[in-house]
């Protein structure tokens, strides 16, 4: 399957490119007040307001450099109502998808309590790269309900 | 410390790489065969992504990302289209080695040629330059005519099959997608020598484009310039 890899700060991290819709260059993102500092703001993406996460500051507690390798991943997921639903997650040096066997995602077995996505390691060349679980990371966005009604208003305001 | 060593390799692929005459060669060649393969060219093109992101760059994407995705439809051709005096002609995009600024044109002594114009300096290579007005048997337009219109005239250096050839040209226009069902037959009443060589013709911003016969072309040209 292929992997995606990007760094925030010198860490390397992965996910599954599966659920990948594309991978964007950095845009001018719409500010959004009184939202945690990992909610980055909102953009329109083809006629779509898509939230972006800043995956540095959410995960090392400072926000993405604005370098030309820092991008936007955009990912698909669905609501509860099964209508497609897109997220954007900006992490910097987004340069590299290798494709990789199944058996490479292993589980170290241990709690990660706060940040539950965070619970699988892939082992490249015998180093250990994060593994992002794409699934478990909308879970712990408690704004998401919050979040909803931003991209109504949004909506409106347009 | 890494970064030394980078620093240190700078140019590498230039000098005892791929690229490059100097001896020794590089070691690391025997492992990797090609310098695309090694791991300091690839971080060296890694590092061009790490410069500052430019304002422009960011407003232009925004721009973009909010159209919605053209659709791409299968037989599309990519061609770019040019103007030699009032003629608007296309090539498949891919032979497009580069657009060159005008350069000097040296005759060649004893070649007495009408399409072949002499050689010209690409990149300090020598290249021949060809008239593509005087194979298609295009007309010089009446002085005046174009007053109206803007002359960038531009040199096409075209690549095929590892040949290239260079044809100057009155203006390009730049690369168009074209969808196949644009396409026209070109009219058999047309007899000059332009229609041989036209695959076929579509319209663009309202005007005809004649999309040349590039297999054909290329062939009578290296015919002629035998």
């Amino acid at each position: 399957m292929l992997i995606l890899f990007f760094y925030l700060g010198d860490v390397k991290y992965s996910i599954k490119c599966e659920k990948v819709r594309e991978v964007a260059p950095m845009v001018t993102l719409k500010k959004v007040p009184n939202t945690p500092g990992y909610f980055a703001g909102l953009f329109n993406y083809r006629g779509m307001i898509v939230p972006v996460i800043d995956l540095c500051q959410l995960i090392q507690g400072r926000p993405c450099e604005m370098r030309l390798s820092t991008r936007i991943i955009l990912v698909d997921y669905l609501r509860d109502d099964d209508t497609p639903y897109v997220l954007g997650l900006m992490a910097e040096r987004v340069t590299e998808a290798v494709r990789k066997s199944e058996d490479v995602f292993v589980s170290p077995g241990i709690n990660m309590g706060e940040a539950p996505y965070l619970r699988g390691i892939v082992m490249e060349e015998k180093k250990m790269i994060h593994y992002i679980d794409l699934d478990l990371l909308p879970e712990s966005f408690n704004f998401l309900p919050i979040l909803k009604n931003s991209v109504d208003n949004a909506r409106e305001e347009h | 410390m890494k970064d030394l060593v980078i620093l240190k390799k700078e140019n590498c692929w230039k000098r005892i790489g791929v690229w490059g005459q100097e001896t020794p060669r590089c070691p690391e060649l025997k492992r990797v065969i090609h310098c695309r393969n090694c791991e300091v060219f690839t971080q060296a093109g890694r590092n061009l992504l790490e410069r500052e992101l430019p304002e422009e760059y960011k407003d232009e994407w925004t721009q973009i990302l909010v159209e919605k995705k053209e659709e791409e439809f299968p037989g599309t051709l990519s061609a770019v289209i040019f103007r030699i005096q009032g003629e608007l002609l296309a090539l498949p995009a891919r032979l497009f080695a580069e657009i060159i600024d005008p350069s000097l044109v040296h005759s060649v002594p004893h070649r007495k040629n009408q399409v072949l114009l002499g050689v010209t300096n690409v990149h300090g290579e020598i290249q021949l330059c060809v008239s593509l007005q005087r194979l298609l048997g295009l007309e010089e337009e009446a002085p005046g005519k174009d007053e109206g219109r803007k002359r960038y005239k531009r040199m096409m250096v075209v690549n095929k099959d590892g040949e290239k050839w260079v044809f100057p040209v009155d203006e390009i226009h730049g690369i168009y997608q074209v969808r196949p069902e644009r396409f026209q037959n070109v009219p058999v009443t047309v007899a000059k020598a332009k229609s041989t060589f036209t695959r076929g013709i579509f319209k663009w911003d309202d005007k005809y484009v004649a999309f040349l016969d590039d297999e054909l072309l290329l062939y009578t040209l290296s015919r002629s310039i035998q």
